[in-house]
């Protein structure tokens, strides 16, 4: 049995009319050439998506076929575990390509094909074979954790096959194992469109057998001992902790090792006195029975003729991803449908918020808040975005790790004045850091269209909100005072610090700067309203284009700031000159035009015309939401 | 909550003297999404103070119907009122006086019972003591007060259900849409809520009630329009339409009118084909 028995079966998620909404936007006469052509690209992906389809669901069929003896002796059943894969595997794929069509599955792995050509790039500079090898497996392996902690939690709980599997006679270990050769298969593709471009350049390298062989296995090894590292981790949460609860401790695991990564790269090498990568690599043979990466490195000296001098790395390389293994199957092997049942259903206990201490958090914010919002729509903006941001578990890992970079990144440069002594040019030139808060802004921007209730703004549509400009004008302060001003002004603290009260007045104008950014950030990004857009997660964290923009403003911003430094007092008209913008930016926020929020504030009788309009004039970042709409509304002709 | 003001904000509705302008007043309404008509061509008008029933099978167009009602849905043909305002013209005149309980709501999970209800609030530009006295009033007569700072993600679905009227209470709106409003709520929920549609409509307010369940249809509605294939089949109160049809409950007048008079035939049939598949 395989399980491309009916390849052809439309996804019950996908709508008929999808694709189809591209009519009125081309408009006249001269269209048809194009939607000719949008057919076929249409056509091409769709046959693109449908192969990578078949291509997991064979890999899948195989691995359980390869597997089905030692299935029967954990006492697991082959066929279960087929036919929940089927199901799964099809679905998420289809899933992936989502509304409009558009694959992102495929983009996955041609982001994962630039990944793996950046890092390939990095270590070809690297001449020792077991160096560049331990470099290579390492870099995979922190690609296949992420990768693995941000697809485990909604590939394990599952919603739309959990309820069925809870219900049926099927045991832990079928379930478990079939959901563990769907992370590997998801995982696995993205793994190798990263590890294809270090392998390639390593074939140029050292183009010997030896080299296919070591890396091929030890890819395999490194994605095997990092999926099982994850499960084990997430399993071991879900016993020790409640439900709900271990939603937010693999979130904040989540977001601790990616704040660790990327702080150990930017602060690592000064903390370790500027030695370089390559010394560091060499130096560590203490930890190296801990650290996978050594196993590859010290396996492919040994294939290209180096001495057998430690068995022990060699063994490990095998010993500890069967291990690995063989805990997550120890840790799944009672229990564990009925914990995820309950981590999906949910705990009310846990959930609640004791009456009278609702106001706790962020209350000393309200004066403020209060002098800035009078309007009661542009307030309900605030506080939905307030709330939401602070317990939406997809935001917050989206966006917080960001916050804790733009400080990593601030500290890391006032290393530079802590170590070679005080700034030779001005205070500015150490304020440059309070401008780092604003880097990831559009990000924000970004991730708050999206939650995972965002069918929920009916509720707005429902409502008689004649200015919906108010709502984004309320988003954005909430995410100026709430999130981007507070880190900046973290980070002046630092600045203070190292360059005494001289440095005040060039804080004050970072801070100004970034309360004004924002709300700039929020108007040109493509405003929406608040935590109003289903979730999907195949929406991109961001794209690159835009944090480059948001790096050519921030720069802008230095620079300026820099010269108008040179000029005594001029700072404080900088001050002022921000002030005045933000509230410039604000007006302009509140008195927005509804097609420039949201296509479906249209008046309804109107909607055709308007929508239409509303295309012609999209932005970028609206476009995806005019589809929706159309969708929504299907009489267009 | 205070019912027993004068119900309307609006022009016409509920006057003394004259005959009462029709809350509600549909002309001619056409729908169709792609190929398929969904509305063909519907006519009514709906007095103030009433308990409408509107029912029909699936997909007869009563969930469009009230999408066009509440200013969610546009581009269709034919005129629509709602309390004395086009829906074409000014739907946010009409939302500002409709409250609206759709069937199976999606709800901020994260938001607390009192978040959610001051965000309503606000939208509708309750000043905030009143959103907050009235709440608490309705909310103490669901008995959920004591949930009040829950999030909604612990709620069961009838407890969910209640927050829902409570939101769309809120604004003391004269007309309401209810689409299945006692779906997941217990016996003494249920029962409640009839009798607090009753006594809305005794104070003025219009529910324009969508259910499948014929027997609160039957019991609460003093007037029952039933839709097919978007056209009305039938409009009246449940003793005319039990009279017309000469078959007691108004699940076999339902019956009669939508799948004909094989209907009790129709369904012994499928039962036993059913039944046989599992031999």
């Amino acid at each position: 049995m395989s399980f491309e028995e009916n390849p052809e079966d439309p996804s019950p998620l996908e709508s008929p009319t999808q694709g189809e909404d591209s009519g009125p936007r081309r408009g006249k006469r001269g269209s048809r050439r194009s939607l000719a052509k949008q057919a076929i690209r249409r056509e091409r992906r769709a046959r693109r998506a449908e192969l990578l389809e078949t291509t997991a669901l064979r890999a899948a069929s195989i691995i359980v076929v390869i597997l089905s003896p030692a299935l029967l002796l954990l006492r697991a059943d082959p066929s279960a575990v087929r036919a929940i894969l089927g199901a799964q595997l099809r679905s998420e794929f289809r899933r992936q390509r989502g509304v409009t069509e558009r694959n992102t599955f495929i983009m996955k792995l041609a982001g994962g094909l630039f990944l793996g050509a950046l890092a390939a790039a990095l270590l070809f500079v690297i001449p020792i074979p077991s160096v560049w090898m331990t470099l290579a497996q390492g870099a995979l392996l922190i690609f296949t954790v992420f990768g693995t902690l941000e697809a485990v939690p909604h590939l394990l709980i599952d919603r739309r096959d959990l309820a069925v599997i809870c219900s049926a006679p099927v045991r832990d270990l079928t379930f478990f194992v079939a959901r563990v050769i769907e992370i590997i298969v998801v995982v696995g593709l993205v793994i190798g469109s990263q590890a294809l471009p270090m392998f390639i350049a390593g074939l140029i390298k050292w183009p010997t057998l030896p080299f296919a062989l070591v890396f091929s296995i030890a890819t395999l090894l490194s994605g095997l001992l990092a999926v099982f590292a994850t499960l084990i981790l997430y399993l071991g949460v879900l016993r020790i902790f409640p439900p709900q609860r271990a939603r937010d401790v693999i979130l904040f695991a989540q977001v601790g090792l990616t704040v660790l990564l990327f702080g150990s790269i930017q602060l690592g090498p000064r903390l370790a006195g500027k030695q370089d990568i390559r010394a560091l690599v060499e130096s560590a043979t203490a930890a190296r029975d801990w650290i996978p990466p050594y196993y590859a490195g010290e396996w492919f000296r040994v294939a290209l003729g180096g001495e057998m001098a430690d068995t022990r790395l060699l063994a490990l390389a095998f010993l500890v991803p069967l291990l690995a293994g063989l805990g997550a199957l120890a840790i799944a092997s009672s229990g564990l449908l009925s914990r995820l049942g309950a981590a999906e259903g949910g705990g009310a206990s846990d959930t609640e918020v004791a009456p009278g201490n609702r106001q706790r958090r962020g209350a000393f914010l309200d004066p403020l808040v209060r002098r800035i919002i009078r309007d009661p729509v542009e307030r309900a903006g605030y506080d939905q975005f307030r709330l939401l941001s602070r317990r939406e578990r997809g935001f917050r890992l989206r966006t917080y790790p960001t916050l804790a970079l733009s400080v990593i990144f601030g500290v890391g440069y006032l290393f530079n004045f802590v170590e070679d002594g005080p700034p030779v040019f001005n205070g500015s030139l150490l304020a440059i850091p309070v401008y780092f808060a604003y880097l990831y802004a559009p990000i924000f921007v970004l991730q708050a269209r999206y939650s995972d209730d965002g069918d929920a703004r009916w509720m707005f549509d429902v409502a008689p909100i004649s200015e919906p400009g108010r709502l984004v004008a309320g988003m954005g302060v909430g995410l100026a005072l709430c999130f981007l001003v507070p880190v900046s002004l973290v980070i002046a603290i630092g600045v203070v610090a190292v360059g005494g009260v001289e440095v005040i007045p060039h804080v004050l104008v970072g801070v100004a700067f970034i309360a004004f950014a924002t709300l700039f950030t929020v108007e040109k990004v493509g405003p929406g309203l608040p935590f109003s857009e289903p979730f999907r997660p195949q929406v991109g964290m961001t794209n690159f284009g835009l944090l480059m923009l948001t790096g050519v403003v921030q720069g802008t911003a230095i620079g300026v700031h820099l010269v108008v430094a040179m000029v005594p007092g001029a700072v404080w008209g900088l001050l002022v000159l921000y002030g005045v913008l933000a509230r410039l930016m604000l007006f302009r926020l509140r008195n927005m035009r509804p097609r420039e929020v949201d296509v479906r504030w249209f008046p309804t009788g109107k909607n055709s015309a308007a929508m239409i309009a509303a295309i012609a004039t999209a932005r970028p970042g609206q476009v995806s939401s005019v589809d929706e709409a159309l969708l929504d509304d299907p009489e267009e002709p | 909550m205070d019912l027993s003001t004068p119900l309307c904000h609006d022009r016409g509705v509920n006057e003394a003297t004259t005959p009462p302008a029709p809350i509600v007043r549909i002309s001619e309404l056409r729908h169709r999404y792609t190929s398929t008509e969904v509305l063909a061509g519907i006519d009514l008008e709906l007095a103030a103070g009433v308990v409408f029933g509107y029912i029909g099978p699936n997909g007869a167009g009563k969930s469009t119907t009230v999408k066009i009602l509440t200013g969610l849905l546009g581009g269709f043909r034919g005129q629509v009122e709602v309390c004395g305002h086009d829906v074409a013209v000014d739907p946010l005149a009409v939302k500002a006086r409709i409250g609206y309980v759709p069937e199976n709501a999606i709800l901020y999970e994260q938001l607390t019972i009192r978040e959610f209800l001051e965000l309503v609030g606000r939208l509708h530009r309750l000043p905030d003591a009143l959103q907050k006295e009235r709440a608490h009033g309705i909310l103490a007569g669901f008995e959920l007060e004591s949930r009040i700072d829950s999030r909604i993600q612990s709620l069961s679905k009838g407890m969910r259900q209640k927050v829902l009227i409570t939101a769309a209470l809120l604004h003391d709106p004269p007309l309401l849409f209810l689409d299945e409003p006692l779906s997941g709520l217990d016996v003494d929920a249920a029962r409640l809520v009839k009798e607090l549609i009753r006594a809305l409509a005794d104070r003025g307010r219009t529910i324009f009630y969508c259910s499948h369940n014929m027997d609160v249809v039957e019991r609460v509605c003093d007037r029952i329009v039933i839709i097919q294939n978007g056209s009305i089949v039938a409009d009246g109160t449940y003793e005319e339409l039990s009279e017309a049809g000469k078959h007691g409950t108004l699940e076999n007048v339902f019956a009669l009118l939508t799948r004909g008079e094989d209907a009790a035939r129709d369904v012994r049939v499928r039962v036993d084909q059913i039944v046989g598949s599992l031999a």
